[in-house]
């Protein structure tokens, strides 16, 4: 077990190391987006072809992640093969954003309202880009905790301009801006009310308090308990989220509809909000040297 | 004060307010987005393009070519090829300018792209059983009649569950000088392909435009289900569903994403809406006889076999709108409506059977005058009794179904009456 403070505000005890845990939250994270953008594809049958790119690519980047995740010091050809398949999928989702931005452009030639509430959601293929990325940092390691300097497995040393702490904050913060935009779009095709406007308040508020943490060399005590206490309500919000979306699915009827899950209030999108909540409070999850592990 | 409040949730605060503010500002939080609808002649993907097919046909068929451009399938980037073109061993191939096409694409060729929905169909009334109505089982291939046994229990079988259908009477009396410019034009609907597929998407799924807007409309399916024999359409336009569409339809969402529909783009029901459409807790389906509970259509109606599932679904359909008691009441009268004509039509059988029995009438069906009123009392209007008892069609039930079914069965005791005394004194 691997000892480990949130800030000084909560003591947990990490199954395994927290980079190895990571791996195992992208792994799962991959998973899922490619079973939500399976089911999200094959209501038009995968037409266009290229649809069927995130399906090829999401079963080799979780197996990878999952694979690695197993050793303490991933040896240099798995390394390369799993930076390459996070490369690949940094790749699928640049180019699915720009399939599904030229989706929602073509039919008029020009950015409509209409088409962007409900076209092609644009900002979603960069999930994978997202936890890609995350991927590829979860299998880095700080040298000798000096800010920057990477050590790639198989690659050798990289020298980033901010910490690897701050990439993961950044990653967590822009996360919850896509989300944000994402409930902002997606919530207009019925107009707002009040359930709405949580998780698009909430998603600016958290995307501001992270990215400002981000930007921030020094955190007071009081924004530590700003940062936690914001996780743990989007982990609350997303849950809210989760329980409004199977009712509105539902319909009042207590009969599940697939169709409705994925296509009238995706049940399973505003858990997004919970999976940032946890991946906010693992990034900043310190391990707690003074305890013998 | 303020240097006590954590800078985190400072910037935090602000910046969601300033956000919130310029999302309001520049985009004024648009209530409820409208589904997109594409203006004429925006769409030029396969008119203005390359397409071998497109650059032919813009000069010899430019409206079906315009049309397909306006289509969802065009921007979805379908090519004329893509249902046109067949394999060489379709039988339906023909050559055209070094293509292998079919003129009609058959359901075979939908199925590539919308497997479920051809799957649906296929296991509906609108598939084989419509036009065994007609023929029996006497145009279909083996295999299409084995996979009808095997996948249609709605086609029409005895108590052993054996397929019964048999060729219609009036069908071969009329004869091919009549029928294809009549009931075949409707009932093609479920033809046997030669591909081994069944059926027609475009009889309602209209050529080239497949305009999600038309489908939705209750005109498409007023093609065929109008007139005596199952006046659907007149029922429609009488009912408060229809009077709503005729009058605030021009307002509603036509274009609003299949399994996306709710009461706030669609106020009241088209044919669609009820009976096809994901609407509420129901998922689209293609099966059109999914969501009803009893054979209407039949002289004598039956459960159907999915009879609970049935109703249950289209109750669901209904509670989107209306209260459980009312459904529940309203399906009691219509039930009650159906009961009745069930009896009366049962009545005049019976007396077209002891003739038939005492040998005073042929078996022959249409051979006298007699069996011609028998079969109108049903027909006609028992059958408009009934669908104006399930559709909110008051004068339906009244005035064009249980009155003159009255009078029908009437006349038939009253004509059987003086057949019975004719031949009495004839045998005398």
């Amino acid at each position: 077990m691997d000892h480990a403070e949130i800030f000084h505000l909560a003591n947990v005890k990490l199954p395994m190391e927290k980079n190895r845990l990571l791996l195992i939250f992208v792994g799962i994270n991959l998973f899922f987006t490619g079973i939500d953008v399976a089911l999200a594809h094959s209501i038009n049958s995968f037409i266009p072809v290229y649809e069927w790119i995130p399906i090829y690519f999401f079963p080799l980047g979780a197996l990878s992640c999952f694979v690695i995740s197993f050793q303490s010091n991933p040896q240099k050809i798995p390394a390369l093969i799993h930076i390459a398949l996070m490369v690949v999928g940094i790749l699928v989702g640049v180019i699915g954003m720009a399939f599904h931005m030229n989706a929602v452009l073509n039919p008029l030639g020009h950015l409509s309202w209409a088409w962007l509430v409900f076209g092609s959601p644009i900002l979603a293929p960069l999930a994978f880009s997202g936890i890609s990325l995350l991927g590829l940092y979860a299998i880095t390691e700080e040298v000798d905790d000096t800010p920057g300097v990477l050590n790639v497995p198989g690659l050798g040393l990289f020298h980033a301009p901010i910490s690897r702490d701050k990439h993961f904050l950044w990653l967590v913060g822009l996360g919850f801006g896509a989300s944000a935009v994402t409930s902002i779009i997606d919530h207009a095709q019925y107009g707002y009310n009040v359930y709405k406007l949580i998780a698009i308040v909430f998603g600016i508020f958290a995307t501001s308090v992270v990215l400002t943490a981000a930007l921030s060399n020094q955190w007071t005590k009081k924004d530590e308990l700003v940062y936690f206490w914001t996780m743990i309500a989007a982990i609350v919000v997303g849950v809210m989220g989760f329980g409004f979306h199977l009712s509105a699915d539902l319909a009042g009827t207590g009969k599940i509809s697939l169709e409705r899950m994925l296509v009238f209030a995706p049940v399973f999108a505003p858990l997004l909000y919970s999976d940032l909540g946890m991946l906010g409070l693992i990034v900043v999850a310190q391990r707690r040297k003074n305890i013998s592990t | 004060m303020i240097n006590k409040i954590p800078r985190t949730l400072i910037i935090g605060l602000i910046a969601t307010i300033v956000i919130l503010l310029f999302i309001y500002l520049f985009t004024g939080l648009p209530s409820g987005g409208e589904t997109p609808v594409i203006e004429n002649n925006t769409n030029k993907v396969i008119f203005d393009s390359a397409d071998k097919c497109a650059t032919c046909h813009r000069r010899v068929t430019p409206d079906i070519v315009n049309q397909f451009a306006l289509s969802t399938m065009a921007r979805a980037g379908v090519k004329c090829t893509d249902c046109h073109v067949v394999e060489k061993s379709n039988p339906m191939g023909k050559e055209h300018e070094g293509f292998l096409i079919t003129v009609s694409p058959t359901p075979k060729q939908c199925a590539k792209c919308h497997p479920s929905e051809t799957r649906q169909f296929d296991h509906s009334r609108h598939g084989a059983p419509a036009w065994m109505a007609l023929s029996g089982f006497d145009d279909f291939s083996p295999e299409q009649q084995k996979f009808v046994n095997q996948n249609i229990p709605e086609a029409n079988r005895g108590p052993n569950g054996i397929i019964t259908a048999t060729r219609n009477s009036l069908f071969d009396i009329e004869g091919p000088s009549v029928t294809p410019a009549a009931c075949q034009n409707c009932h093609s609907i479920g033809k046997p392909n030669a591909d081994g597929s069944i059926g027609n998407c475009n009889k309602c799924h209209l050529r080239h435009e497949f305009s999600l807007a038309q489908v939705r409309k209750p005109e498409i399916c007023g093609q065929c289900h109008l007139g005596p024999d199952h006046p659907q359409m007149e029922i429609y336009e009488e009912s408060a569903h229809g009077v709503m569409y005729k009058t605030e339809g021009e307002k509603w969402n036509w274009n609003q994403k299949p399994g996306r529909l709710t009461t706030q783009d669609m106020p009241a029901p088209t044919c669609a809406t009820c009976h096809m459409s994901g609407f509420g807790n129901q998922g689209t389906t293609h099966d059109v006889g999914q969501r009803l509970s009893k054979f209407l259509f039949a002289a004598v109606t039956t459960d159907r076999p999915n009879t609970i599932d049935g109703r249950e679904a289209m109750n669901s359909i209904c509670s989107n709108c209306h209260s459980p008691n009312f459904v529940k009441d309203f399906y009691k009268k219509a039930d009650s409506v159906t009961a009745f004509v069930n009896q009366r039509v049962k009545e005049a059988s019976d007396i077209i059977e002891g003739l038939v029995k005492d040998g005073i009438i042929t078996k022959k069906p249409f051979a006298t005058q007699i069996s011609f009123d028998a079969f109108d009392l049903w027909h006609y209007y028992g059958r408009t009794a009934k669908f104006g008892a399930y559709m909110q069609g008051p004068d339906f039930v009244q005035w064009h179904g249980i009155y003159p079914l009255l009078k029908q069965l009437n006349k038939v005791k009253e004509d059987a009456r003086k057949l019975r005394e004719e031949h009495m004194s004839g045998a005398r």
